[in-house]
């Protein structure tokens, strides 16, 4: 249960030309060990390069990023450690299939690290399981598959090097609600039988909710906010001001609070909202 | 009656590859009336793409007919007209502007149906001010957001001059704001612009925003209704891999559990609607 | 290492250079390039500097862009110089040899003039072409150019198609491979160390997910321009018509009297021998 600490990181594009164009600025954080972490923001806001930061695609242009208590750029020679500990599964993650078959192309990153035989057979398969992937579609070309399933070849490829930290940038873009739900409720599964630290990117607000554990906040390239799903959710102005919504049936009770009605409006789910109105019904019967 | 669109016991499947299987249509018949607004909703694989691509002859029905305005997308001699009438635009925003300048891009039909240069500029101009892109008119693709590109790709499709426009999961690569911009645009285009607009998605939310749902699963249809009939039907839609907008999901729930007898046959479709019909009860 | 291709590019502004006809533009990139090739003495040399200068000024651009554009071939220029500094061959005496090497004047002069002419070159037709020419005109006027080709059956439009969609996609395409790059970075791929095979086995998995990504694109392309009525150059009709000005035209006289006072300048008796 690896904890990430960022401290004082700033990122800029281009530095030092005229074309620079900075992504982060001065960030502090520190990300729980062992929980979901939900990281919001508007597009452009910075959250994609603060991702990569996490696992040494990009370094930082000033700060530094502590895994544990280890400086992850102490030896830059070495970053490819820190991207087998930190697994980091992209945007449409399905683009970067290459492979003849589905065991090989989850095999790709196992195999840069260095394992084999019995061992490699073994984290391939049990990635393949978290994402539900049948033993049957391991021999099947990945190309012949639905996008859905690509999907989760993709991330499988990422959960075989068994990294301690996964990061997921909108690991559900574009698939219909089943398929949402089946690939967010796998990561949950998967990091909460191995305890995980979990960082997801996803504009969804109504997946946060359900999902995430504490939520990072980005505005215009700065930290906004840091704090538990609760504490985040509550302060409904600054998460408008971060040009975000909040899940619509936490909408539906600040309007009705608007309305002058006395009710919670602390519900991020259906099932909390359905909770506290049907209590509210019997205690007044 | 006044049907743009028309599909007469279409089947459609893809040729040998089982990587399309699912995709197929069977045996569909719907008609689309001009100036409304269809929703056709379901999941991925469930036939609702390759139903878009038959209804302006990229794709041809193996077996039925389908009727654009009255013409046979198998007449070949009619492509044009039937591709002038109904325009489509896509899912990913960059696969579909073909020019490194925004208003050469939406010049692009009109220069292919061989519109006289004048009025091709003020198609384009017209066009772009529709949409609201007008500023970025000198501005290159890559230079916008996705919301910006895909208002693009409308007006390239408004510059043909069409009375439909079929849009084919056109938000499901976007942001919320880039999606709001085109459900904006939507029904502006809708209402104001009299265009009959067909919205395949499998955001709940934008069906809602619809005249009519139709449901399909397995290149069948299963529902087809007003919004708030549609949606009243919850266990088939979970039951084929869809849901609910959150707060049409919370009137439903309080309606089944008994304890708000209020509810009886109501259905919320948008936040403002689930928030007065709670309103009125608990007050 | 990708940021730095600049394929084409273009930098907009409101120069002469930049409001001239693209078909005129090409023309006279051509004729200048050809005029280049008949400088023959120290003057006509002095004067293809002095004139490429004076391209320069009238682009509008600054020198700094324009020595930033010309570093990628400042090894050809290297190369060039020493190949016929050391290399050309003479009658003269030398002006000095050491170990297998011997350099006489003539090398010297034909090392300076070989660099020179290729910087004019090279300045010269980006200033005229790329850098102030937009890739879409550009394309256009070489579809102008060649359109009586049409007649022989020549599909000219069709190139001109699939150039300018090529120059809109080269973005979107870099953009992809640094994504499938960074996706594979992720999965412990190693680009930079090791032998030649071993790298070039590495790009494999950042080459296939490129290919498939480049073939869905360009099909759904296809279908896209389809759906937008496409039906290949026959009938089409243009929203921006080229009209040839009466600058292009002085443009064209200007470019004439530079060619013709380059020829005169090599009967100007000089004391050089090349």
């Amino acid at each position: 249960m690896i904890s990430i600490t960022l401290e004082h990181v700033s990122y800029a594009y281009s530095p030092n030309t005229p074309l620079e164009k900075e992504a982060l600025r001065d960030v502090s954080v520190t990300i729980t060990g062992g929980k979901i972490t939900g990281l919001i923001g508007h597009t452009g806001s910075g959250k994609s390069t603060f991702a990569q930061m996490l696992n040494g695609l990009l370094r930082p242009t000033s700060g530094k990023i502590f895994l544990g208590n280890q400086d992850i750029w102490a030896e830059p020679k070495k970053i490819s450690q820190i991207r087998y500990r930190v697994g980091m599964v992209f945007q449409y993650p399905e683009h970067q299939l290459f492979e003849e078959t589905v065991y090989k192309d989850i095999a790709y990153g196992p195999i840069n690290m260095g394992k084999q035989g019995k061992e490699l057979d073994f984290l391939i398969r049990s990635a393949a399981e978290f994402v539900g992937l049948s033993e049957e579609l391991l021999d099947k070309s990945p190309f012949e598959l639905s996008g859905g399933q690509q999907r989760r070849v993709a991330i499988a490829g990422v959960l075989a090097m068994d990294p301690e930290v996964l990061v997921l940038d909108e690991p559900a873009a574009g698939l219909d609600p089943r398929g949402r739900d089946e690939i967010l409720g796998n990561i949950r599964t998967y990091q909460q039988t191995k305890s995980k630290t979990v960082i997801l990117i996803s504009h969804s607000m109504e997946d946060m909710a359900r999902y995430s554990d504490e939520l990072i906040v980005l505005k215009d390239s700065t930290l906004l906010l840091k704090g538990s799903l609760k504490e985040v959710f509550q302060q409904a102005d600054i998460i408008k001001d971060a040009g975000l919504r909040l899940p619509q049936v936490t909408r539906v009770m600040l309007a009705l609070k608007k309305k002058g009605l006395d009710v919670d409006t602390s519900v991020y789910t259906v099932e909390d909202a359905f909770k506290r109105l049907t209590d509210r019904r019997r205690s007044s019967c | 009656m006044n049907v743009i669109l028309e599909a007469q016991n279409v089947v459609f499947a893809y040729e040998n590859e089982d990587v399309e299987a699912r995709n197929a249509v069977e045996n569909v018949s719907l008609s689309i009336e001009r100036g409304s607004f269809v929703a056709i909703l379901g999941q991925n694989g469930s036939g609702k793409s390759t139903l878009a691509k038959l209804f302006n002859g990229i794709l041809l029905p193996l077996e039925g007919k389908i009727l654009v305005d009255g013409m046979d997308t198998t007449h070949e001699d009619q492509l044009i007209n039937i591709r002038k009438r109904v325009g489509m635009v896509f899912q990913n925003p960059d696969n579909q502007l073909v020019a490194t300048v925004v208003e050469e891009d939406v010049a692009f039909a009109p220069e292919n149906l061989g519109v006289p240069t004048n009025e091709i500029r003020l198609r384009v101009d017209k066009a772009l001010d529709v949409v609201g892109m007008r500023e970025y008119a000198h501005h290159a693709p890559h230079q916008l957001s996705g919301g910006q590109k895909q208002r693009v790709a409308i007006a390239g499709i408004l510059a043909m001059g069409p009375e439909c426009i079929i849009f084919d999961e056109s938000t499901a690569m976007l942001d919320p704001r880039g999606r709001e911009e085109i459900m904006e645009t939507i029904r502006h285009l809708n209402r104001v612009e009299q265009k009959t607009i067909v919205l395949i998605t499998h955001y709940m939310e934008e069906a809602a925003l619809a005249d009519r749902v139709v449901v399909i699963h397995d290149g069948t249809i299963r529902l087809d209704g007003k919004p708030e009939e549609v949606f009243r039907h919850q266990n088939e839609l979970y039951s084929i891999g869809l849901s609910l907008p959150q707060a049409t999901d919370l009137i439903a729930r309080l309606e089944e559990s008994g304890l708000y007898p209020e509810l009886q046959g109501k259905t919320a479709l948008t936040e403002e609607e689930a928030a007065v019909l709670l309103e009125s009860i608990l007050k | 290492m990708l940021k730095d291709i600049t394929l084409g590019q273009y930098f907009p502004g409101k120069s002469p250079l930049h409001t001239m006809d693209p078909r005129m533009k090409l023309l006279l990139t051509i004729f200048y390039i050809v005029i280049l090739f008949f400088a023959k003495s120290v003057y006509a040399f002095a004067w293809m500097l002095l004139s490429t200068f004076v391209l320069i000024l009238c682009s509008g651009l600054s020198f700094k862009l324009l020595i930033k554009g010309v570093k990628p071939i400042f090894f050809i220029l290297l190369f060039t110089g020493v190949i016929n500094l050391f290399f050309t061959k003479d009658t003269q005496d030398p002006l000095f040899s050491f170990w297998i090497f011997t350099v006489y004047p003539k090398g010297v002069y034909t090392a300076i003039f070989m660099i020179v002419r290729i910087l004019c070159l090279v300045l010269g037709s980006s200033l005229l072409l790329t850098y102030t020419t937009t890739p879409r005109a550009l394309t256009d006027a070489i579809e102008r150019l060649l359109s009586p080709l049409n007649l022989l059956n020549i599909p000219v439009y069709d190139f001109a198609m699939m150039m300018s969609l090529a120059l809109r996609f080269i973005p979107t395409l870099l953009e992809d491979t640094v994504k499938i790059m960074n996706a594979q970075k992720a999965r412990g791929a190693d680009f930079e160390s090791g032998s030649l095979i071993k790298r070039a086995k590495a790009l494999l998995p950042v080459l296939i997910p490129l290919l498939v990504t480049a073939f869905r694109r360009s099909n759904d392309l296809a279908v896209a321009m389809e759906c937008r009525c496409y039906m290949g150059g026959k009938g089409r009709t243009r929203m921006k018509q080229l009209r040839l000005h009466a600058s292009d035209l002085l443009a064209a006289l200007l470019f004439l009297a530079f060619g013709a006072a380059l020829f005169s300048c090599n009967y100007i008796p000089t004391g050089i021998r090349l």
